[in-house]
């Protein structure tokens, strides 16, 4: 005698239970005289017999009011031969059918987090990292201030670069206690501001670079650049954190997310490119002496040089002779 | 009416009537004499002046309208060319009718225009025997002189005011005329006493600050007309070509009288740098230096109180420069580097052309060396799309190697050509000093 073990599949998806059975017949339904009882509502009260039939099992529906579907045919069945493996649904509950053959995945091994990951979890660094980032963000605040500020508004200032880092590690200790089972809030708080503390850093960094090479094509491509690996290398931790995802499908979601934003700022600046602006558009950067790095040209070769702005695509469109 | 009305006002203020009072007994006492001769010159004027009207053809009603006057035997009238730019540039879409003293309304065909000084010189159908003698401009300020208009398309109106001169600060020289100019006496012409005309009504600044085209101009204009107009009339497409050559052949001209003379200077913290180019540049100042402020400024716009009308929303032909010194005191490199691009960043606002006038900008910068100090230079221009050859442009620059000083200067041309607009830019740089006594 064979025993045949029935997986309970939530309509959801994720597992319920798992039945063995040793007998010849396996009667299945709502009814309390069934060998395996359904909560279902739309399950028939004796729906499915199965029975060990020349040394296979044989799955058949004796309710007939909601059917049976297989899985494999995905069509209403009355009758059907089931293999290891198999799936029914009746009513809106899935059934699986397992031989105890039926092979099973190799075990996943425990990973133990990345000693990065480990690190900045520890409450001593998580609390270091938050304080020195705060201080970051207070002498950015510092450096963009014209006036003079008593330190605590300056500190007041930072507080919202603080309040979307908090609330971005929220978020994602959300996910992580949903599918990891783990908060970890720590060190998505500490990943969180260790990234804005390197994007600002960027974002100055393709400032200086735009602005000491002349251009604002350097400027973007640079901050594209830079933000985009960091953005990318940040969600990766925040994921890795947060969820079982594996590290290929890590790198391609998060790659893809940044590339997806790159595209639409493209095309959004493609059309609107062509947008009348009576102002002219220059690149109005300024930075100290200390970044100026290229030789100055002279008055005649920059005139010389920039003489490219007089030149127009030719579209102007000649108006009908009337 | 309007006096009793003023006066059964419930709020109005003592002031208010003392002065109302005061201004109606001096002009009751003082005028009469005067009265008699706007009449006289009202009764045999009056023939020759007419209203002009653009009569959209969609709806067969006027779009705007303006006056004008008939100052030769052959039956030429004279106007403003912003009273007809719109039938000028869309003959399809406008025509211009005149309407005369005993209300025969007439079209008339533009023979030729002058942009620059803002004139038309049109013809009816139907030609009149009254006109008004050009006269000679040498009057001298103080005289009383007469414009005749349709203000608002109320009817025709004789304006006593005085002649003050040609205005100063001003490339097209206007005769600066004291006496209520309004919306609709456009093209009307001033007389002197004889009854000749010596100016042609343009503009007004309001409050008795009103603008005529001196009649030399007008004569200039009659001289070029063909003896016979084009039977087919001027198609919009030759009118471009015709305000094209205008414009190019002025700006020529202008930048060359720009170009010329040796330019006076202006310090601008320890900047010298072009002052009044010409007599036409007036410049203005100011200054701040606030006691809780961590810098402190000086600023100074020059600039000429002339612009071309080409279409309604689309002027050129002014220049604009200004200069910005910006100082710390006690604000670091970086945080002077903000406050000093945030003053970088915001041009001059281009409120002269609109989209269907010019293209968007193009833009190139680079670090040059003016005067042996680092300045950064950013330089921009727009193309016209009617008239191809000419530009607006913006030159800005920045002195960038002081870490608590800076000066920012820009210069805005508009309606000008490549070639003049490099020049122009040239000159302009290459006049930039410093003072070198306070450098480090």
């Amino acid at each position: 005698m064979a025993k045949l073990i029935i997986e309970i599949i939530h309509p959801l998806r994720f597992l319920r239970e798992y039945r063995t059975f040793d007998a010849p017949q396996i009667r299945i339904g709502r009814g309390y005289d069934n060998d395996l009882i359904l909560g279902d509502p739309h399950v028939s009260p004796a729906h499915l017999v199965v029975r060990n039939e020349e040394g296979g099992w044989v799955v058949e529906d004796i309710g007939g009011e909601n059917g049976m579907y297989v899985r494999k045919f995905s069509k209403v069945a009355e009758r059907a031969r089931l293999d290891s493996g198999d799936e029914i649904i009746i009513g809106r509950t899935r059934l699986r059918f397992f031989s105890p053959e039926h092979p099973v995945a190799a075990t996943k091994l425990l990973v133990p987090a990345h000693p990065f990951f480990q690190r900045i979890e520890k409450p001593v660094n998580a609390w270091s990292i938050l304080l020195v980032c705060a201080m970051i963000f207070t002498a950015h605040v510092y450096m963009t201030s014209i006036e003079d500020v008593s330190i605590l508004k300056l500190a007041s200032g930072s507080l919202g670069f603080l309040f979307a880092a908090f609330a971005w590690a929220g978020a994602w200790a959300f996910i992580g206690r949903m599918i990891q089972h783990k908060t970890q809030f720590a060190a998505q708080l500490s990943l969180v501001l260790l990234f804005l503390v390197a994007g600002l850093m960027s974002v100055n960094v393709s400032e200086y670079a735009g602005y000491s090479f002349n251009s604002v094509v350097v400027e973007i491509m640079f901050a594209a650049a830079l933000l985009g690996v960091l953005g990318t290398a940040f969600l990766a931790g925040n994921m890795t954190l947060a969820t079982n995802v594996s590290l290929r499908k890590r790198i391609a979601v998060c790659s893809s997310i940044f590339l997806g934003i790159i595209a639409i700022l493209t095309l959004l600046y493609y059309s609107f490119k062509d947008e009348f602006n009576p102002n002219p558009m220059y690149f109005s950067t300024l930075k100290p002496p200390f970044a100026k790095v290229l030789p100055d040209r002279s008055i005649d070769r920059f005139l010389t040089e920039t003489a490219g702005i007089f030149d127009f695509p030719d579209k102007i469109k000649k108006p009908a002779a009337n | 009416m309007k006096r009793e009305k003023f006066i059964s006002g419930k709020f109005l203020l003592l002031v208010g009537v003392l002065g109302i009072a005061a201004a109606l007994s001096a002009a009751a006492a003082g005028a009469q004499s005067m009265t008699d001769e706007a009449q006289s010159i009202y009764e045999s004027s009056h023939p020759s002046v007419v209203q002009i009207q653009v009569i959209d053809l969609a709806t067969g009603k006027k779009t705007s309208i303006g006056s004008g006057f008939q100052f030769t035997p052959e039956g030429h009238m004279a106007t403003n060319f912003h009273v007809v730019a719109e039938a000028v540039h869309s003959p399809q879409r406008f025509r211009v009718e005149s309407v005369r003293h005993d209300g025969v309304t007439d079209p008339v065909d533009v023979l030729d225009i002058d942009v620059i000084h803002d004139l038309a010189v049109i013809r009816g159908h139907e030609s009149q025997p009254t006109y008004l003698p050009l006269g000679r401009p040498d009057l001298s300020k103080g005289t009383r002189i007469f414009s005749m208009g349709n203000p608002f398309d109320l009817g025709m109106s004789i304006v006593e005011g005085i002649y003050n001169g040609l205005m100063e600060d001003s490339l097209y020289k206007k005769i600066l005329f004291s006496g209520s100019i309004n919306p609709g006496m456009s093209g009307g012409p001033a007389l002197n006493k004889a009854g000749e005309v010596i100016g042609i009504n343009v503009s007004t600044a309001g409050n008795e600050v009103s603008f005529l085209v001196p009649v030399e101009h007008l004569a200039q204009l009659r001289a070029r007309v063909p003896a016979a107009p084009d039977p087919l009339g001027m198609p919009g497409t030759r009118w471009k070509k015709r305000i094209g050559e205008q414009l190019t052949e002025n700006q020529d001209q202008y930048v060359k009288r720009l170009l010329e003379p040796d330019w006076n200077t202006l310090e601008v913290g320890e900047a010298k740098v072009p002052g009044e180019l010409l007599n036409v540049f007036k410049c203005w100042g100011k200054s701040e230096d606030k006691e809780k402020d961590l810098y402190n400024y000086a600023y100074i716009n020059c600039s000429t109180s002339d612009t071309i009308f080409l279409s309604p929303g689309f002027s050129t032909g002014s220049i604009v420069y200004k200069y910005f010194w910006l100082a710390s005191k006690g604000l670091n490199p970086v945080q002077f580097y903000n406050l000093y691009e945030n003053h970088f960043r915001v041009p001059n606002p281009y409120e002269n052309a609109g989209e269907e006038d010019v293209t968007n900008f193009n833009c190139d910068n680079d670090f040059v060396d003016i005067g042996g100090r680092d300045t950064k230079v950013l330089w921009c221009a727009r193309q016209y799309k009617k008239f191809p050859g000419l530009y607006d442009i913006n030159l800005s620059l920045a002195l960038v190697d002081r870490n608590d000083r800076g000066l920012l200067a820009e210069v805005v041309a508009l309606g000008i050509s490549k070639a003049n607009a490099i020049e122009f830019a040239r000159k302009f740089l290459k006049e930039i000093q410093w003072q070198s006594s306070s450098l480090k």
